[in-house]
């Protein structure tokens, strides 16, 4: 009997032994097949562009100062380490850091930036001087993976030697003789515990911890603890001891911002501090170990005080243990937490983000956004962002009456790469949430006219500028058979106008009759060339922007109007570099011809009449003197919609105001966008429309009445462009009154 | 006697004058302004040229895709500047891309300010 049961025992022993070896090679088998080529889920960053200052450069300090800040540069009284800026006068010093670009590393260093007049005149790199400062750029947010781990790779070599010790010091002493789990360390840490008081150290290893975070959920139970010592001598015996460190320097969890979950050292300075790990200060290493053993209790924004009682806890451990000197602890203590003063950095620009994450799903699948670690460096220009948001403030607040509820969206590229650099989708612009500037669908109103006249002028043999044009009554009857009657904004007849007139004025009928003359069919091809991809019903009132539409479409048509012809993609990404640093994909400067070069200098003269003498003119005051615009005002049926686009020589900025539910505004273009835009562009612009007049191009006098040719100051004469040879035949009476003879005379007698 | 010519002079002027234009009003030339016809050279930064030279030099070892991203650094410094756009022109030849590089240079002559630099960018577009 008692042998049978000993055989019965040991069987059941045998039987148990070899199911915790299967169990110990499975655990064996996940450790070793998955620990060497552990990868992470890495979010894409995105940056902005970089801000590159030379001789020149049109920047003011305080636009400096906030670009700097920015980029988490921190204002101090004398540099002493990357990361730092110092503003006396009209001079900023600076300590830059490290930075790889997608085409070059470039190091940090100590500069001079000085500034007259809101210009740079002089710059210096460790006081020698240099003609190009290119700044870091500005991180914008990110691509996250869904479960929101957030997280930058770092190597141990680059973590400072202070920060690993005093890890090890306070989470594992025993750290580099153990085998996975300490007794001793769990004795040690019982015993520190109570000489503190307090628990200041826990007594698993930081391999088990690192264990339990790569591997196990966080429960609390018997056999998950037996499994993580198995997993933790295994983890031991496959890899070495710096491996295991580094692992754990990567994984472990030091907060949350929303729904982004701050893991490991290297992206915990930067969250807390806005300093690369390299360059962190003691007291801050010592806020960071400490937060280890509680991210949320010890988080130094909610509980700076409890905060601030840990890292000096850690400080005072690290001086025990030999780390660092009583001295250093000492001055460690008397600092402040020193954290980053912005550290909502991220998702600040959700509107501009999301067409920028649009944009790269039409390459990457959303897996490798949120988990390939890319660098996504965009033309978003912050500077021209916060000017934007601003004059959406100012103009809503101007002709919204106190409504909140009118909203307003806006679209700025650069007239000569087609970037988009900045970007509103509502009124509330940190607020992600429906992007009018990319989805909303409203009528275009005015702004498709610009399309018809260009197609007239294409035909030069038909069309000048200076073409006769009927304003007068129209009765179409629609395919359906009613009879559709459109009028002119004020509702009044001109009789015989001139082209550019009916342009300039943004008259309805003679577009519209003009458009029937030409065909909704070729309209509607010239949108397409200008750039509008989206639908566009071929009827009538085209010319009157019938139709939905989001200001980007909006944006791509003016944009090749803006560029002089020449289509060329919205961009908002210039390159992608994978988690190394290698460049992935460029998104290099192309332009298609879609417009030839004199027609579209026409059509600019008009644009430019618009802003000098039409719709655009009483937003003149908003504008600085020398800023020659040209721009199209737009407003749709009982002024729902208000549209104004328009481009100076270097910004083009296309802005929507209207109500998400459809109601009239009662605003026109100029009285509503136009605000907003006159605003921007009254700050931001530098330069402006100046393109050299083509060679095929000839100026003529007409009268502004007839449009027949006059003299050079007789009575309504004005000088417009014409194709060479397209010019009026018939001519008024009058005569130029610029003569030889009184030119001399006047000349002999001095006048 | 000076002063006698003079006024025989202001004379016949005006009798001229009235006799040649019954009609004329002097005015102002009409708005809009049209863009010079004579582009004047702005002062350009010593940066911009040397990311020209560095991009050419990049070109002359065949590192097209480094050229232009240097070319195109240059234009984000000075876009309305002809030599930039004839640069990345003469990139998008070397490579082989002649539609790019006649459109490069079809708007680089939007900016061209002399008749040599409007002539080597009216050779691409030839």
């Amino acid at each position: 009997m008692l042998t049978r049961s000993l055989i019965l025992g040991s069987k059941a022993l045998l039987a148990a032994l070899v199911l915790v070896l299967v169990w110990v090679a499975y655990l064996d088998a996940v450790i070793s097949s998955t620990f060497d080529r552990k990868r992470y889920a890495l979010p894409a960053t995105v940056y902005a562009r970089s801000l590159e200052l030379f001789e020149g450069a049109q920047v003011s300090s305080a636009q400096l100062v906030a670009e700097l800040e920015g980029i988490g540069y921190r204002r101090v009284d004398q540099l002493f380490r990357p990361g730092q800026f110092r503003l006396a006068g009209t001079q900023l010093e600076l300590f830059t850091r490290d930075f790889k670009f997608p085409d070059q590393l470039v190091e940090g260093a100590r500069h001079t930036i000085k500034l007259r007049q809101n210009r740079v005149v002089e710059l210096t790199r460790d006081a020698d001087a240099i003609d190009l400062l290119r700044l870091e750029p500005m991180v914008i947010g990110g691509v996250y993976p869904k479960h929101g781990e957030d997280r930058i790779l770092v190597q141990l070599s680059e973590v400072p030697r202070t920060l690993t010790e005093g890890l090890l010091a306070i989470e594992d002493q025993q750290f580099q003789t153990h085998k996975g789990f300490s007794l001793t360390g769990i004795v040690r840490a019982f015993s520190t515990n109570l000489q503190s008081g307090r628990v200041v150290a826990g007594g698993s290893t930081i391999t088990q911890q690192l264990v339990k975070n790569y591997y196990l959920t966080p429960d609390r139970t018997l056999i998950r603890k037996v499994r993580e010592l198995f997993m933790s001598v295994l983890l031991e015996w496959h890899a070495e001891k710096d491996e295991i460190l580094e692992g754990y320097l990567n994984e472990i969890y030091l907060g949350q911002e929303g729904p982004r979950a701050i893991h490991g050292f290297a992206l915990g300075a930067l969250h807390y501090f806005d300093t690369p790990i390299t360059q962190l200060g003691l007291h801050q290493q010592a806020l960071l170990v400490g937060m280890v053993k509680g991210p949320s209790l010890y988080n130094p924004r909610r509980n700076p005080d409890r905060a601030r009682e840990r890292r000096n806890l850690v400080l005072g451990v690290w001086a025990e243990q030999g780390v660092i000197s009583q001295e250093q602890a000492a001055i460690a203590r008397l600092m402040p937490l020193d954290l980053q003063r912005q550290h909502a950095t991220k998702q600040r620009f959700p509107a501009y983000l999301e067409l920028v994450r649009r944009q790269l799903r039409l390459e990457y699948r959303d897996e490798d956004l949120s988990t390939l670690g890319l660098r996504i460096f965009t033309a978003f220009d912050p500077s021209l962002q916060e000017a934007l948001q601003e004059s959406t403030r100012r103009g809503l607040a101007s002709v919204g009456g106190g409504d909140d509820a009118l909203e307003s969206a806006s679209v700025v590229t650069r007239v000569d790469s087609g970037e988009v650099v900045a970007l509103t989708g509502g009124r509330r612009v940190s607020q992600a949430g429906f992007n009018r500037a990319l989805d909303a669908r409203r009528p275009a109103g005015s702004l498709f006219k610009p399309a018809v006249y260009l197609l007239a002028l294409e035909q030069s043999e038909r069309f000048s500028l200076a073409s006769v044009l009927d304003d007068a009554p129209l009765s179409y009857t629609l395919p359906n058979g009613d009879v559709w009657a459109p009028e002119n904004f004020d509702k009044t007849y001109r009789g015989e106008v001139l082209l550019y007139q009916a342009l300039i004025q943004s008259l309805n009928l003679p577009a519209v009759k003009l458009g029937l003359e030409l065909g909704a069919d070729r309209v509607k091809q010239t949108l397409q060339r200008l750039g509008i991809s989206s639908y566009i019903p071929e009827v009538a009132a085209l010319p009157l922007g019938v139709g939905e539409y989001a200001p980007i479409d909006l944006a791509a048509m003016y944009q090749t109007i803006a560029a002089g012809g020449f289509r060329t993609p919205l961009r908002t990404i210039r390159a992608i570099v994978d988690s190394q640093g290698q460049p992935l994909r460029r998104y290099p400067l192309s332009y298609e011809r879609t417009v030839e070069r004199t027609s579209m200098h026409l059509l600019h003269y008009a644009l430019l009449g618009v802003m000098a003498e039409g719709t655009g003119a009483r937003l003149q005051s908003l504008l600085p003197d020398d800023l020659v615009t040209a721009a199209k005002s737009g407003t749709s049926d009982d002024g729902r919609d208000s549209w104004f686009a328009g481009f100076s020589g270097d910004l083009l900025t296309v802005t929507w105001v209207g109500f998400d539910d459809n109601r009239s505004t009662n605003l026109t273009g100029t009285l509503g966008a136009g605000q907003i835009w006159a605003r921007f562009m009254g700050s931001q612009a530098q330069r402006s429309v100046a393109y050299r007049m083509p060679e095929s191009i000839s100026l003529a006098w007409i009268d502004e009445r007839s449009g027949l040719r006059t003299g050079k100051g007789c009575e309504h004469a004005r000088r417009i462009p014409f194709k060479a040879g397209s010019e009026p035949a018939a001519r008024t009476d009058c005569r130029s009154s610029s003569r030889p003879v009184r030119d001399w005379l006047d000349k002999l007698l001095g006048g | 006697m000076v002063q006698w010519r003079r006024y025989v002079m202001i004379l016949a002027a005006s009798v001229i004058a009235g006799c040649a234009a019954p009609m004329v009003r002097e005015v102002e030339e009409t708005t809009p302004k049209l863009p010079p016809s004579v582009m004047v050279e702005p002062a350009l930064s010593p940066a911009y040229f040397r990311l020209l030279d560095e991009g050419e030099a990049l070109l002359e070892s065949e590192d097209i895709t480094g050229a232009i991203a240097l070319f195109e650094r240059a234009q984000r410094i000075h876009a309305d500047d002809a030599r930039v756009y004839l640069a990345i022109a003469r990139a998008y030849a070397v490579a082989g891309d002649e539609r790019s590089a006649m459109a490069m240079a079809e708007r680089g002559l939007l900016y061209c300010k002399s008749a040599e630099k409007c002539r080597e960018l009216d050779q691409f577009v030839r």
